[in-house]
């Protein structure tokens, strides 16, 4: 059954929508991803344009980091004095990555500009993921412990504030910079970035691993929705019908998930899964390198769409 | 979905109908004709119309083909082109920088037909003298492309050809897409198939009449090409009130993951 998404102006099959978000929803369950960073290359791949790919990505992601996150907070895990200093950073993020990505994509480079950040992305989350594996799965231990007088450059700066929650006195400046670069992150590549932010706030501000995923799960609802409204806005590329039928599958996806994490083995799933985000890179580095069909292209003037 | 197979059910009643109308209109047009002694005795030289002045793209849209019925009061040939809404484009070449293709010259042209076709009784080049193709933009080769701005050194024909050809490709310019064909002396029919990517707005259908290597007469009627249904409301509403169409999808994202949070606490 096909159907027509208003916004990509494409039409496909509504079971290959749902289909692709339950994927990507079940290995986001099972690892406790975001699935962003798999969800728009593959989207890409099915033939949307990667602008609306990108727009619509900001849109998914509110929706499938809210039941984690509501799970946390009732939980109280949530610091919102960090998550609020968090958004102020994010928010200047992701109006400056939209502004960039409006020029971009007037000068004809944004498909090029986001395949490539996808491509350095992709490629390091792989990398550490298939190195953090093979280590694990060879018996090391790649996880280094904390210290409880623990001390970095960080905690020299300036502008210092106390969070309760997290038990921490630290400078307001990292956590702000973090969250500009999730903004960054999410209007470009359309990205809750928790894989990135997670071990950041934890090796580098020093903040507890209990109240570190639930605090980040808010900041990326928050982020990603200032995204999603610059874009909407803007660039005119998020895509509402497709967001919901790929959330739809995606939420169901990661509760099984999340079920089927705790039966089998971490570390080699883990492995896999960094197979699988390699091989989208190198299926998008293909892209990028192979001549190809029609080296001329058309799009109109003025709103490249 | 319910409502876009009703959609389509009336779509396809809707075109069996002005089918029937038009073949109706043209039978009676015929005996009319024979039971005249002479040529058809019309006011005009030329009388053309359109089963449809409009077409609806809804959510299931796959193309749809029209029919063009007219009359003429002499021998001759007929050519008939479809013109769609003009909008000015850009045209990029990609080119390798350190192993990558990118986008690097590139040349603006100002009001490009965004849909193209012809339809002709005969090859319109077997009818018309260059000059004249050219002189009335008949044949997606004759189409005058007039440049804005041009980022490269190179000569802009290059850019010219390439963006008759892609457009070629994407099957919104087509040199011949079908034949013109007469009933009798005086009355003609023909089918136009339009695409499934054709973009909206107002087409301008032309209808020349040639007799001895000359434009006798040319007939001019219009095409409305708009979405349909709830995709269209949506497209329009997210183009002109993007901040409450921003709104509208963030909140029902929130609400879709919640809806989802509740289903499966319980289980």
């Amino acid at each position: 059954m096909d159907i027509y998404l208003p916004i990509a102006e494409f039409s496909t099959n509504i079971f290959v929508l749902l289909g692709l978000g339950l994927g990507v929803g079940f290995l986001s369950g099972m690892f406790g991803v975001g699935g962003g960073f798999l969800m728009t290359p593959l989207l890409i791949f099915i033939g949307i344009p990667p602008v609306v790919a990108v727009g619509t990505g900001t849109n998914l992601i509110v929706a499938s980091s809210v039941s984690g996150m509501i799970a946390h907070w009732r939980r109280g895990n949530v610091d919102f004095r960090m998550g609020s200093l968090l958004f102020m950073g994010g928010l200047g993020g992701a109006w400056l990555g939209v502004l960039l990505f409006r020029e971009l994509r007037e000068a004809g480079q944004i498909e090029l500009v986001i395949t490539l950040s996808y491509v350095i992305f992709l490629l390091v989350v792989g990398l550490i993921m298939g190195v953090e594996s093979t280590r694990t799965l060879l018996g090391k231990s790649s996880k280094t412990k904390r210290k409880a007088n623990y001390h970095t450059w960080i905690h020299g700066l300036p502008l210092k504030v106390r969070f309760r929650r997290s038990k921490l006195y630290v400078s307001a400046i990292p956590p702000v910079v973090i969250g500009f670069g999730m903004g960054l992150l999410a209007s470009f590549m359309g990205v809750g970035g928790g894989f990135i932010m997670v071990p950041v706030m934890i090796y580098l501000i020093g903040m507890p691993t209990s109240v570190v995923i639930g605090t980040s799960l808010l900041s990326i609802i928050v982020i990603s929705a200032m995204s999603c409204f610059a874009h909407a806005v803007s660039n005119h590329n998020v895509d509402l019908i497709l967001a919901l039928l790929l959330a739809v599958g995606a939420v169901i996806g990661a509760q099984y998930g999340s079920k089927l994490s705790l039966w089998l083995k971490a570390e080699q799933l883990r492995g896999l899964l960094a197979l699988m985000v390699l091989t989208v890179a190198g299926r998008l580095v293909y892209a990028l390198v192979s001549e190809p069909s029609e080296i001329y292209s058309i799009t109109l003037l003025g709103n490249g769409n | 979905m319910m409502c876009y197979q009703y959609s389509i059910n009336n779509f396809k009643i809707g075109l069996q109908v002005k089918v029937l109308f038009c073949t109706l209109t043209l039978f009676f047009i015929a005996c009319v004709s024979l039971c005249s002694d002479d040529a058809l005795a019309l006011d005009e030289p030329l009388l053309v119309d359109l089963s449809s002045h409009r077409i609806e793209i809804d959510s299931v849209f796959s193309g749809t083909s029209l029919l063009l019925f007219g009359a003429t009061d002499r021998e001759g040939e007929i050519i008939v082109t479809l013109r769609g809404p003009e909008k000015d484009v850009v045209v990029r070449r990609k080119k390798p920088e350190m192993g990558i293709w990118i986008n690097r010259e590139s040349v603006a042209f100002k009001a490009v037909p965004q849909f193209y076709s012809v339809i002709s009784s005969k090859k319109p080049e077997k009818i018309l003298n260059r000059d004249k193709l050219i002189n009335y933009q008949i044949g997606a080769k004759n189409i005058y492309m007039a440049p804005i701005w041009q980022k490269t050194t190179e000569n802009i024909d290059i850019f010219i050809q390439a963006l008759r050809r892609v457009l070629i490709q994407q099957e919104l310019f087509s040199e011949s897409l079908g034949k013109v064909s007469f009933i009798d002396d005086n009355l003609f029919r023909a089918t136009i198939d339009i695409p499934a990517n054709v973009r909206t707005g107002e087409y301008i259908v032309e209808v020349h009449l040639i007799s001895g290597g000359k434009v006798v007469s040319t007939k001019t009627t219009s095409l409305n090409v708009e979405k349909s249904g709830l995709s269209a409301e949506i497209w329009t509403f997210a183009n002109n009130q993007g901040a409450y169409y921003a709104l509208i999808a963030i909140f029902s994202s929130l609400v879709a993951g919640w809806l989802g949070s509740l289903i499966f606490r319980k289980t």
